[in-house]
């Protein structure tokens, strides 16, 4: 009983976990907003600088909660959000990601074990690029038109068509965000041993 | 004065479920509406609810903000001027539309709110997150306001070139401060939630009676209506 209970989450940890994604979520809207104006920045390192600042309250949550699923919960949730936004056919595609996500994971303790947390964070961000590309795979043509219509530019549109058709540089942009979100843990790491394991918190 | 405090009173009339409904209806709108004559006929739509229900400064001042993006960004294409960013300005008025209704959302008062949303399909854990989610949203922008206005008195915001000649230390002030307060703020409504009973296997009641009245079903009426016309006939 006392196992089964151990593995559910509380009410406490599914606090934090909202906690800790609504940050996320802002600081995510904020970033969009501030690389927009460059589209190479927007399209190559937009999901990568998001995943080296959000790694932080990611390990936070890891390390608070530590349960399985909690990956699982926060591809779902970015899903769902998409899918509000008007990419439903995203939402399949995100639970897809937490599933891989939360494979990385499996094993005892595996969310406050630093490389594991790294792994598992690695993935999910880098299917946060890759989840860029899926609306563009999937209907360029009315995605083509509804960008145009929001201010994109034909230059910006043939920078993203090269991007998601071209392997070479999907590679690219998978890898730069696979860096940044590698090295958003280590920094996450490194301020979970200076402020918050002192101060008791995870 | 009468007037105001009546049209006040309708957002504690209003049911939950049907400002979710509203919220999602603008996000969709929001990004499926092809024509932009459209997109504003749906703005104008949800500003005129704002002050349907009382909040007549913020459906004015949403509207004006969006009328002030959607002209901006016609200005710039016209004469091609590129700053502020025209991608910029487009993403500021299709946010705008979801904005509004989630105003709404983040004025109910939260026991109404619950008691709505727990007549929906949703397991119950899916539910908090979902409410802590919406109620968190606008205490984070807060506690994030507090925490730059303490590091600029500290001087760690003097100018942009500070902040990028030390930027893994800015990013560190400012994120440790907001992980700490969030985590206390959790903590206190995790308590809260339990005390009040949220963990109890049996059925709960509200104090608000939550059921689609006669001003719910117009509203929705209106709203999937509005969302016919400017997505499909425009």
């Amino acid at each position: 009983m006392t196992q089964h209970s151990k593995k559910k989450f509380s009410i406490r940890d599914m606090m934090t976990i909202a906690a800790m994604m609504v940050i996320c979520f802002i600081i995510m809207m904020i970033m969009s907003g501030l690389t927009l104006p460059f589209p190479l920045v927007n399209l190559y390192g937009s999901a990568g600088i998001d995943g080296f600042i959000c790694a932080v309250f990611f390990l936070v949550a890891a390390n608070r909660v530590n349960k399985h699923g909690l990956l699982f919960a926060w591809a779902a949730v970015y899903g769902l959000i998409q899918g509000v936004m008007g990419y439903m056919f995203l939402f399949p595609y995100f639970l897809a990601l937490g599933a891989v996500a939360e494979l990385a994971m499996v094993g005892k303790d595996s969310y406050r074990n630093p490389l594991r947390t790294r792994i598992g964070w690695t993935i999910n961000c880098a299917g946060n690029f890759i989840g860029c590309a899926v609306p563009l795979w999937w209907a360029w043509d009315s995605y083509a038109a509804m960008a145009l219509e929001s201010g994109f530019t034909n230059d910006t549109l043939t920078m993203q068509m090269e991007m998601v058709t071209s392997p070479a540089l999907m590679f690219l942009g998978v890898g730069i965000t696979a860096v940044l979100a590698y090295l958003g843990t280590l920094f996450g790491q490194r301020l979970l041993r200076k402020h918050f394991q002192k101060a008791g918190i995870v | 004065m009468m007037a105001s405090a009546s049209a006040r009173k309708r957002i504690a009339q209003v049911d939950g479920r049907t400002v979710l409904f509203l919220t999602i209806c603008a996000c969709l709108v929001s990004f499926l509406t092809t024509d932009l004559l459209g997109h504003a006929l749906f703005t104008c739509g949800l500003a005129l609810m704002l002050c349907f229900f009382g909040c007549y400064k913020q459906g004015i001042g949403y509207f004006a903000a969006y009328l002030a993006c959607v002209l901006g960004l016609y200005y710039e294409a016209k004469v091609g001027l590129s700053f502020p960013s025209p991608l910029l300005l487009s993403m500021l008025y299709k946010l705008l539309l979801p904005a509004m209704p989630a105003y709404l959302l983040f004025r109910m008062p939260s026991v109404k709110l619950t008691a709505s949303l727990r007549k929906l399909p949703i397991p119950s854990k899916a539910m908090l997150v979902l409410m802590v989610m919406l109620r968190f949203a606008p205490t984070v922008i807060l506690e994030f306001k507090g925490v730059c206005e303490a590091m600029k008195m500290r001087g760690f915001l003097r100018s942009p070139w500070a902040v990028l000649r030390h930027p893994l230390n800015t990013l560190e002030y400012a994120i440790v401060p907001m992980v700490f307060r969030a985590l206390k703020i959790a903590d206190e409504l995790s308590a809260s939630a339990i005390v009040r009973g949220i963990e109890s296997p049996y059925k709960k009641q509200s104090y608000y009676l939550s059921r689609i009245g006669g001003m719910d079903a117009g509203i929705i009426g209106i709203t999937v209506a509005l969302a016919v016309v400017c997505c499909l006939v425009m």
